[in-house]
């Protein structure tokens, strides 16, 4: 029973308290991307899940063989890098056989699986020494902050750009990004960080 | 487009300043808002964005075009890791200061959805010239804006350059966290549209065009990206 609150505290700091997406910015390109395709974004958001999950639950595993614990960060980014790939190409092949999907569908396996966020989840289970249950939590969690992040740019930007009282420069890009910083700041006092030195 | 109409001039004006792929186009974001923290990380950084993206996006018009996509994204993620492993290595058997600070955001630049999404919709439509013209081009756009970022964040942020101490300038822990990077890149992306708008009103209309969510929608693909026309507006535009 303690490690199924573990994995969900885990998976709700990933989300709350300290979304991967505003407060370390991870995948915050792919974030924006999927907040103008929202259709998308529940796929997505699942593949995250899968791949996310997945791989921090394998490096987590390989983490309990001493060869592996006992090797520097550099080492295990070069092992985390591996497994990814390893479950990305195993996913891709399945469903290539299996599924004979379209162009689209494995476009957004790569979108998903190779992007920033997937592979902080490891890293940072990794520094932050966690269970094998915090890892799910995490690699589960960061699906969700994912596609919380994504509905509110999308929310967001579309009220922004409706707003006529925002002068042109700022329009467009600049207003989306001032938007995103005010949101991370949002979720950066969630987590109890200080912004004066 | 053939060879003889490239120019890296005319490329590094669309492709590094007015449509520039972090002010502009919104991809790549991680690093420059998350750790360009300082000059030296912002340094470190763009030599491995350049390596990386000049890499991956000759072999892609050189030897991928064949590839089906899934296998060349796989591809592009281990060129990047080949160049970002040693330099990650060195840093942190020399126990760099910048190793410390770059923290997990070095290993992430072998991620970066920048060089898959440019050798993806580019490198493996144009020749091998394009393609190493087009990562020039991106690359001074993208490392200009890291190093940029990297300094206002120091000054900012920590109240020195180059780790030299100002006077009279006490840091605002703020300026180094992710949202003070957004805020910077978003006061940065105002300014340059201003500077467009004034000086190429023509590309300021297409740039608008290109950054709304409801357009994107109707015709997916175009929010980041539409560097098929790229090239054809340049030249109406020119």
């Amino acid at each position: 029973m303690s490690s199924f609150f573990d994995m969900m505290s885990a998976a709700l700091y990933a989300i709350v308290v300290q979304n991967l997406i505003f407060s370390g910015g991870y995948g915050i390109s792919e974030a924006v991307r999927m907040a103008a395709k929202p259709r998308r974004l529940a796929s997505a958001a699942g593949m995250i899940v899968w791949f996310s999950t997945i791989t921090s639950v394998i490096c987590r595993l390989l983490d309990f063989n001493e060869k592996v614990a006992s090797q520097n960060s550099s080492i295990h980014f070069l092992i985390f890098v591996g497994v990814l790939i390893f479950v990305y190409l195993i996913t891709c092949i399945f469903t290539v056989i299996l599924l004979r999907p379209n162009k689209k569908l494995m476009s957004n396996f790569g979108i998903a699986a190779l992007n920033t966020l997937v592979l902080a989840i490891p890293l940072i289970n990794y520094r932050s020494a966690m269970t094998l249950w915090e890892s799910i939590g995490t690699g589960f969690g960061s699906g969700i902050a994912f596609v919380l992040a994504s509905l509110l740019i999308g929310a967001g930007f579309t009220k922004l750009s409706k707003e006529k009282r925002i002068p042109k420069a700022f329009r467009g890009a600049p207003v989306m990004f001032i938007y995103v910083a005010m949101l991370s700041l949002t979720f950066m006092g969630i987590s109890g960080s200080g912004v004066f030195a | 487009m053939s060879d003889k109409k490239v120019s890296l001039k005319k490329m590094i004006r669309v492709g590094g300043y007015l449509r520039n792929p972090v002010l502009v186009h919104v991809i790549g974001i991680c690093p420059v808002a998350a750790a360009a923290t300082s000059l030296f990380n912002s340094l470190v950084l763009a030599g491995v964005f350049t390596v990386s993206l000049i890499i991956c996006e000759v072999l892609a018009s050189l030897i991928m075009k064949k590839m089906p996509r899934w296998l060349r994204v796989s591809i592009y993620v281990i060129i990047n890791t080949g160049i970002v492993f040693p330099v990650m290595y060195y840093l942190e058997k020399n126990q760099s200061p910048v190793f410390a600070s770059l923290g997990i955001y070095l290993p992430l630049m072998a991620m970066n959805s920048f060089t898959c999404i440019h050798s993806e919709k580019y490198a493996v439509k144009h020749s091998v010239k394009e393609s190493f013209f087009d990562a020039i081009a991106s690359s001074i756009g993208y490392s200009a804006v890291l190093l940029l970022v990297g300094i206002i964040r120091e000054i900012v942020g920590s109240g020195k350059i180059a780790g030299f101490d100002i006077p009279f300038i006490s840091g605002l822990n703020g300026a180094l966290m992710p949202f003070g990077g957004l805020f910077i890149i978003g006061i940065l992306a105002a300014l340059h549209k201003a500077r467009v708008i004034k000086n190429y009103p023509k590309q300021a209309r297409t740039i608008e065009k290109k950054f709304t969510l409801d357009e994107s929608r109707e015709e997916e693909g175009t929010f980041t990206y539409n560097l098929k026309n790229r090239f054809k507006k340049n030249e109406e535009n020119f």
